[in-house]
């Protein structure tokens, strides 16, 4: 019988869209912890460069540093941060005061700590269903 | 094999790119960058048939690199934006891979690469060549030029009436012109064949110009000379 990717479950966190991230890396799931955790060092990183942005009221540099955090989350399948961002980066577009945005960034901001924290549960659970597997 | 660099500052994304290029089994990595300065002072030494370009990244933008670049690899743009696709289409960008990408859509992205890259892995048969100088691409016809002097960093195009100052070097240009007119004479010096009025000793004159013709290239000059 064929191997299917998923075949060896691994069962993703709900938020997590599997389908897409087999489409990526098919069931190769050290290649997929790796993912997890570069990730998590890349949002880690970046969201303390988003807060100064806000805080200095740039709006471009805002954009940007949210701009940077998107394709984090998608390539780890958390598709509706990677929307949020988006959404978010589409009306920075048309704005020239932070201040308008005040409240779309503090629900930017929560849902990147949400992804967050859902990469760096998954990565300690992936971590350790590479280990029982290998 | 297709030579390429990843310019790209999101590891998770270089990581990945790299991971599909050595699946491919068609692509050679010759390097990897996180933003253009270093990726510029890599292709500024080395010649790559395709650049993995990220738009956006810290320092300067994946146009910058292009309008910086002296010569013109096959680019497949990375980004995670659609809005690019204008300025894309601009710089004759070859394809467009939205981040994150499956391996699929790599492999479709590359196949348009190979088609466009066949001709420029058999060499350069022109009979022009652009070249960046002033903040503009200018036009020269091989025939216009007399020959190709280094100047470091930057080389100058010599033709009977102007001298163009690009960056770039002898080493990367001799890959890119028409060898069946040009031909480097010296690591300081590309000629045109055609254009060479008379050769004494280890130097060959164009226009009154005296050009070195180094040792261990002589023989290959006298071979492209037709001697009666």
């Amino acid at each position: 019988m064929k191997h299917q990717p998923g075949d060896k479950k691994f069962i993703f966190d709900e938020n997590i869209d599997k389908e897409f991230i087999y489409s990526l890396y098919e069931d190769d799931y050290t290649y997929i912890t790796e993912v997890f955790y570069s990730c998590l060092e890349s949002v880690n990183e970046g969201i303390p460069v988003l807060h100064h942005a806000f805080e200095l009221g740039d709006v471009l540099m805002v954009k940007q540093a949210a701009h940077k955090l998107k394709p984090v989350f998608g390539f780890t399948g958390l598709l509706n941060q990677q929307d949020t961002i988006g959404i978010f980066e589409n009306v920075c577009v048309n704005i020239s005061a932070i201040d308008v945005v005040k409240n779309e960034f503090e629900e930017l901001m929560n849902q990147i700590i949400r992804g967050r924290n859902i990469l760096e549960k998954e990565g300690k659970r992936l971590q350790q269903f590479t280990g029982n597997h290998s | 094999m297709i030579s390429c660099v990843i310019i790209e500052d999101l590891k998770v994304a270089s990581d990945y790119l790299a991971k599909c290029c050595i699946k491919s089994g068609e692509v050679e990595l010759k390097g990897s960058f996180p933003d253009v300065h270093q990726a510029l002072e890599f292709l500024n030494q080395n010649t790559v048939d395709v650049l993995f370009l990220d738009v956006e990244m810290p320092g300067a933008t994946g146009f910058e690199l292009l309008d910086n670049l002296t010569y013109s690899p096959k680019v497949i743009l990375t980004t995670s934006k659609e809005e690019y696709a204008y300025n894309a289409f601009q710089y004759n960008v070859a394809d467009f891979l939205k981040k994150p990408f499956t391996y699929k859509r790599f492999t479709e992205a590359l196949e348009k690469v190979t088609g466009k890259t066949e001709k420029s892995l058999v060499g350069n048969t022109v009979n022009h060549l652009f070249i960046k100088s002033d903040g503009k691409l200018i036009r020269l016809n091989n025939d216009d030029i007399l020959f190709i002097e280094s100047l470091g960093d930057y080389v100058r195009f010599v033709t009977s009436n102007k001298k163009y100052v690009t960056h770039n070097t002898i080493k990367n240009l001799e890959d890119k012109v028409n060898k069946e007119c040009f031909m480097k004479v010296h690591r300081s010096y590309i000629i045109n064949l055609q254009k060479i009025d008379d050769i004494r000793e280890n130097d060959l004159f164009i226009n009154g110009i005296e050009i070195p013709i180094s040792k261990s290239l002589r023989a290959d000059v006298m071979k492209r000379l037709t001697i009666l």
